[in-house]
């Protein structure tokens, strides 16, 4: 790492004079007036106000439905107020629009962070705005400003690192460094602390301290009252749309709070009743697996709650899914009752009584477009069958309807999509789900995360009331008041271990919290709260772990190993052929990829950005056909007048294809699959069956062929210059690097400002031009043109393109490799031919070489993300920072 | 590939896209009658039927593919490799039974190929399928080379283009329609269907409910293999001949009536009905330009064109649709009764 200066850094705006963090109280930075919302004939806000201040928070307190997320969406841009107004500074502006939002200096960190698994933490803090050197993206200012950035927050993580390899909290924090680096004045939090442990939450308070001080101004969104009272200056309660009170924190006790959100008063928080404990349902010993799970033993009783609590990532849902059958353990036994048994899957273990309530309800718990029943109803499916599998649909909706109606949903009835529903109400949903296989235990993973209090205290009230019927409940929660409210024993995890153990009547608050973070208390908590580093020396400079070693050698192995199979299979061709080394047969190599190496360069980018195009070949074939007869018509033209002819066609072409994708949402495979059909037919129609035959073409459109600079022919030179031109602009350019951004997750690139009409519309037309290209140079190459050439050509790209190393799903992989695929399928060609290997062989070697190869990358990819999150879990003791 | 859209649930769907295809089947007859008077003959509808029957069996188990969130291209390369097989049976004068069973034992194989690898090798199905497709394919061309075969007997050819006696109804649909009963039960009204449907929205949940998602997964594309060598049989049967190029490119036409029958690309919805209505159109639509002179190769445009105009008309309303979802969610009220 390079050495910091040792003043403030200049160029982030939180070099403020420190005179200046003094709250200025008289205008504040951004106001709200009579701000209203309607969607339809629905109210969503009415009338609220809202004021911000520099270096203050204000809470936003309310439950599911009453407006919060949409007034957040409305400071972010994503909406529009349909009354009010938004004064900025005291005076009046417009929020139009993500990146509108930002260059006020409005940043919102969202509840599930926006951002690109498959770009580096410092591209991730920079899209969309990556610092520039003259020629395109400076790299090396990118990381070393983005490592500033974190470390000034105490973040310890390497910027080079791929974003997918992090943890929500960890994602978090780069969203918050995001919103310093453009210099944000306002940092809306929506939700933070939902998806992260305390330890993290505290870590995360810290920072917006350091931000008070720096004058921003915070508005924070939670569903903890404890949060909301204790970290907000001032706090707002929204109800059904309207500003019910704004009331400096200190003013309101958490009773009043609640009360003004609910509107009534509020149920007791943990009506936790006796119950009736009995004997044992369930006994765990030694149990050991998942990477870290060491040892843990335990008993699960009849009638009891017994309590998880510890950090997110200390082993609690890891034993949750080994007791359910997800993943197996590698140690330990496992007793039913007096019985001993191995889950073997997650329906062997249902069988056996068991319920899990997975933590995230929205990837492991709910198929969200399926009604309620539906969802209810998906563990039990076989149980409903009559003969045939039959689905007996009377009876799965009277058993959805009686357990919904038991768990209270609010919704419309049974048909209602889960998707339209409120979370305490899904949870609902899936509470109920779990509880129509009448299980003997029921484990509840984080139950009441992310749910409002009015739902949160309801189903307490239910799972109060099972234990009592006699079912034995594990409650899994790293909010220590629930667990503490609810549990009759808690087992404590830290790091995989049991880090201890109590019993109702001696819960001690201290001790359990204590006891699940670490012995250690982080140095960091007093000693730096506010102090902005003068000097980055207190950070330890950070040596690239060996985990990042690895990562960065296997990124670029992939191109490196591609080279060096390349490499191989000269060497074996020629062994066995040494004619492969001549130079007319390696001109022919070199021919036969170059075609296919400026499309599949094409289709590289077009997949990068998560579409694809199969009309490449029918582009191909309708520009050679029309380049060709216009070249017919003007044979004493200027030669690059039949390239510009051709690069038309396959531009308007192009444009046709994006029109479809960007304008007209037409999912890309499906949108090309139709234009496929309609250009091939189209230049059938257009030949009339005819052929033409470069020899009744001008010499000059020969000469392309023959032209030869430094021993090796034009096409050739033309391939090298696209692929290495294109190269460039991928990891040099912004609209490269958007490209990326774009495949590796579309909505966060919308965030981000990028727009995707644009840049989808763009691949395809680069597609397009250079199938056109493509076209005019066939002619040349095959010496005849007609309409049904290239007929697989779309194959052939994108196993070029595959081979070369680029993820089907978009967002990673270089062109350099899809050059190099194609590169590696002629020499597979040519060497099948020259080996003397029947011709008949060719296609079966070519599909055994995708499969192989689409194998072997997938099983790096895995090792390299398994060793990063070992890595990385071994890392998560806290940093010592030196005095 | 990317399903951020949030397809409704398919009974809310089905009135929309299903009635829109079967207002275009209407009009297709309405032009096809128009533009010849040979359209409404028995024997012409037999025709057209009988043509499509290759693809519509395919487009069975394609329909389960897609809406499970994957997509197997390598349906055509199955289908020659069947018949290549078969050619290769007849050509060591086995019996045309004994050809018929070894094929559709080739084409199973091959699907459950397909399966384990895009399963176990947790894979994306685009890949896989487009390897298998230059493999499956590949292996054709070894056993086969250039030759065809083209002695069948009597009663195998009248599987392709033969009619019930007294009657214009071609074999092939009836065993077409038998299939589709079969397949159209399967997915919509057993819970094997309902898990795939599950499956192409949320993989994660499903796993997570002690359904085997695995198991399905496999399930289908073994399913799509056999199914390749059904329609090989009835397809060779049609040509009356069998070949290692047989069925190149059948892939597209089949996804292509999948898609316009209303299964959503990404998963997770779409009906069978749909699908049939789709073949209908697609058939007849075909047919009728054919009698009204049209070659081959306009027929492509116009399907090309058929399936994205429907597209976009169908993406307009589906935003008309959404806001009215969104109201009616709002009017709820609590199911305690």
């Amino acid at each position: 790492m390079k050495s910091a200066p040792s003043r403030e850094p200049s160029d982030v705006a939180w070099a403020r004079d420190l005179n200046n963090a003094n709250p200025s109280l008289v205008t504040p930075v951004i106001e709200l007036r009579g701000i209203t919302k309607r969607f339809g004939p629905i109210e969503v806000l009415s009338d609220v106000d809202l004021s911000l201040y520099a270096g203050r928070v204000h809470s936003l307190a309310g439950e599911n439905g009453a407006g919060k997320s949409t007034l957040v969406k409305i400071l972010g841009g994503i909406y529009q107020p349909d009354n009010g107004r938004i004064l900025k500074d005291g005076t009046a502006t417009t929020i139009l629009g993500a990146a509108d939002a930002r260059h006020q200096g409005i940043a919102v960190i969202h509840q599930h962070p926006t951002v690109f698994p498959d770009l580096s933490v410092a591209e991730n803090v920079f899209v969309g705005r990556q610092p520039r050197r003259m020629l395109g993206v400076d790299w090396a200012a990118m990381t070393s400003k983005a490592w500033e950035l974190l470390s000034s927050l105490r973040i310890e993580i390497d910027v080079r690192v791929p974003v997918k390899m992090l943890s929500i909290a960890e994602r978090q924090a780069i969203e918050i460094a995001k919103a310093l680096s453009v210099d944000a004045r306002v940092l809306v939090m929506d939700e933070p602390t939902s998806t992260i442990s305390s330890r993290e939450i505290d870590r995360l308070f810290q920072i917006v301290e350091r931000l008070k001080k720096q004058g921003v101004a915070i508005l924070f969104i939670s569903h903890f009252i404890d949060e909301i009272l204790g970290l907000g200056d001032e706090v707002t309660v929204l109800r059904s749309g309207k500003r019910i009170i704004t009331s400096p924190t200190s003013d309101l006790s958490p009773e009043q709070t609640v009360r003004h959100m609910i509107g009534t008063e509020p149920a007791s928080f943990f009506p936790k009743e006796d119950a009736q404990i009995g004997t044992p349902v369930l006994s765990v010993r030694g149990l050991s697996g998942a990477a870290f799970v060491e040892d843990i033993n335990f008993d699960v009783r009849a009638g009891e709650i017994l309590g998880f609590f510890g950090l997110v990532g200390s082993g609690r849902s890891e034993v949750a899914q080994m007791l359910f059958g997800i993943t197996q353990p590698d140690q330990g036994e496992i007793r039913l009752g007096a019985q001993s048994v191995r889950f073997r899957s997650s329906r062997h273990a249902m069988q056996l009584g068991i319920s899990l309530l997975p933590e995230d309800r929205h990837q492991q718990g709910l198929v969200l477009p399926f009604p309620i029943r539906a969802n209810e109803t998906l563990p039990i499916l076989r149980q409903l069958t009559q003969k045939l599998g039959l689905v007996d649909r009377t009876k799965e909706t009277q058993i959805a309807r009686d357990f919904a109606g038991r768990m209270r949903v609010v919704a419309t009835g049974v048909e209602q999509p889960t998707n339209t529903l409120s979370g305490g109400n899904q949870q609902k949903v899936l509470l109920a789900k779990w509880l129509i296989p009448s299980p003997k235990l029921l484990i509840l993973d984080e139950p009441t995360r992310g749910v409002d209090v009015g739902a949160k205290a309801e189903i307490h009230r239910i799972i109060s009331h099972l234990a009592t019927q006699g079912l034995a409940v594990v409650l899994i929660s790293d909010d220590a008041q629930e667990v503490i409210g609810m549990a009759d024993r808690i087992i404590v995890f830290r790091g995989g271990r049991i880090a201890g153990e109590s019993i109702r009547g001696s819960f001690d608050r201290e001790a359990i919290l204590l006891a699940a973070a670490h012995a250690e208390r982080d140095q960091d908590v007093s000693a730096t709260a506010g102090a902005i580093p003068t000097s980055l020396e207190t950070a330890p400079p950070r040596s690239p772990s060996r985990s990042q070693g690895l990562i960065g050698r296997l990124m670029r192995v992939r191109e490196l190993g591609l080279v060096v199979a390349l490499l191989i299979m000269c060497l074996a061709v020629s062994t066995r052929e040494p004619r492969f080394l001549q130079g007319a047969n390696l001109a022919q190599v070199a021919l036969s990829a170059t075609l296919v190496c400026i499309v599949a360069l094409g289709e590289a980018i077009v997949i990068i950005a998560r579409q694809v195009d199969l009309s490449v070949g029918a582009i191909v074939a309708t520009s050679a056909f029309i380049s060709a007869e216009w070249l017919e018509h003007h044979p004493e033209g200027w030669i690059g007048l039949v390239v510009l002819v051709g690069c038309a066609v396959g531009g308007a072409l192009g444009i046709i294809n994006a029109l479809l994708v960007a304008v007209f949402r037409i999912p890309a495979i499906v949108a090309t699959l139709g234009t496929l059909a309609i250009y091939r037919g189209g230049v059938i129609v257009l030949a009339g069956g005819r052929q033409i035959s470069a020899t009744v073409l001008p010499d000059s459109y020969g000469d392309i062929a023959r032209v030869h600079l430094a021993g090796v022919p034009l096409r050739v030179w033309l391939a090298l210059l696209f692929t290495i031109g294109f190269g460039l602009a991928a990891r040099f350019t912004r609209t490269g690097r958007n490209l990326y951004a774009l495949g590796s997750n579309q909505e966060s690139a919308r965030f981000a400002g990028i727009s995707e009409r644009w840049h989808i519309a763009l691949v395809f037309i680069l597609s397009g031009l250079l199938c056109g290209l493509v076209g005019v140079l066939w002619g040349a190459r095959f010496g005849t043109v007609d309409a049904v050439i290239a007929p697989d050509l779309h194959l052939q790209a994108i196993s070029a393109v595959v081979v070369g190393g680029v993820s089907i799903f978009g967002g990673s992989g270089s062109v350099y490799g899809a050059a190099l695929g194609a590169v590696i399928f002629a020499v597979l060609q040519n060497g099948v031919q020259l080996l003397g290997i029947n011709r008949f062989w060719l296609q079966a070697v070519v599909g055994a070489a995708i499969l192989v190869t689409v194998v072997f990358y997938s099983h790096l990819a895995r090792r390299a993300e398994r060793v990063e999150r070992e890595s990385r879990r071994g890392q998560q003791s806290p940093r010592r920072v030196a005095p | 590939m990317n399903s951020g859209q949030t397809t409704d649930w398919l009974r809310r769907s089905f009135a929309r896209w299903e009635v829109f295809l079967l207002f275009v089947l209407i009009g297709t007859f309405i032009c096809g009658a128009n533009v010849s008077r040979y359209f409404l003959t028995a024997s012409n509808l037999s025709i057209a039927l009988a043509g499509m029957t290759p693809t519509a069996i395919v487009a069975l188990p394609m329909t389960l593919i897609i809406v499970t969130g994957e997509i197997d291209i390598s349906v055509g390369s199955i289908v020659g490799l069947c018949a290549s097989v078969m050619a290769v049976c007849l050509e060591q004068k086995l019996p045309v039974e004994v050809a018929m069973v070894l094929g559709v034992v080739v084409g199973t194989l091959a699907g459950f190929i397909n399966g384990l690898i895009v399963v176990y090798g947790v894979l994306p199905s685009l890949v896989v399928t487009i390897g298998t497709l230059a493999l499956y394919r590949g292996i054709a061309q070894i056993i086969l080379n250039e030759r065809g075969v083209s002695g069948f007997p009597e009663w195998y050819q009248s599987i392709g283009f033969g009619t019930i006696d007294g009657t214009p109804i071609p074999w092939s649909s009836i065993i077409f329609i038998l299939f589709f009963i079969g397949f159209a039960v399967f997915l919509h009204a057993t819970h094997w269907g309902r898990a795939l449907y599950a499956i192409g929205n949320n993989r994660e949940a499903v796993r997570f409910s002690g359904i085997s998602t695995n198991r399905a997964i496999l399930g289908v594309f073994v399913a799509s293999g056999t199914m390749s060598s059904l329609a090989a049989i009835i397809l060779t049967a049609y040509l009356a001949s069998a070949r290692s190029d047989t069925a190149i490119g059948l892939e597209l036409p089949v996804i292509t009536a999948v898609v316009l029958g209303g299964v959503n690309i990404f998963g997770g919805a779409g009906t069978m009905i749909g699908v049939l209505i789709a073949l209908l159109v697609l058939a007849f639509v075909q047919n009728a330009l054919g009698l009204a002179g049209v070659t081959p190769e306009e027929q492509q445009i116009v399907t090309g064109a058929v399936l994205i105009v429907t597209l976009i008309v169908f993406g307009a309303s589906e935003i008309l649709q959404k806001t009215g979802t969104l109201w009616r969610s709002r009017r709820a009220r609590s199911l305690k009764d």
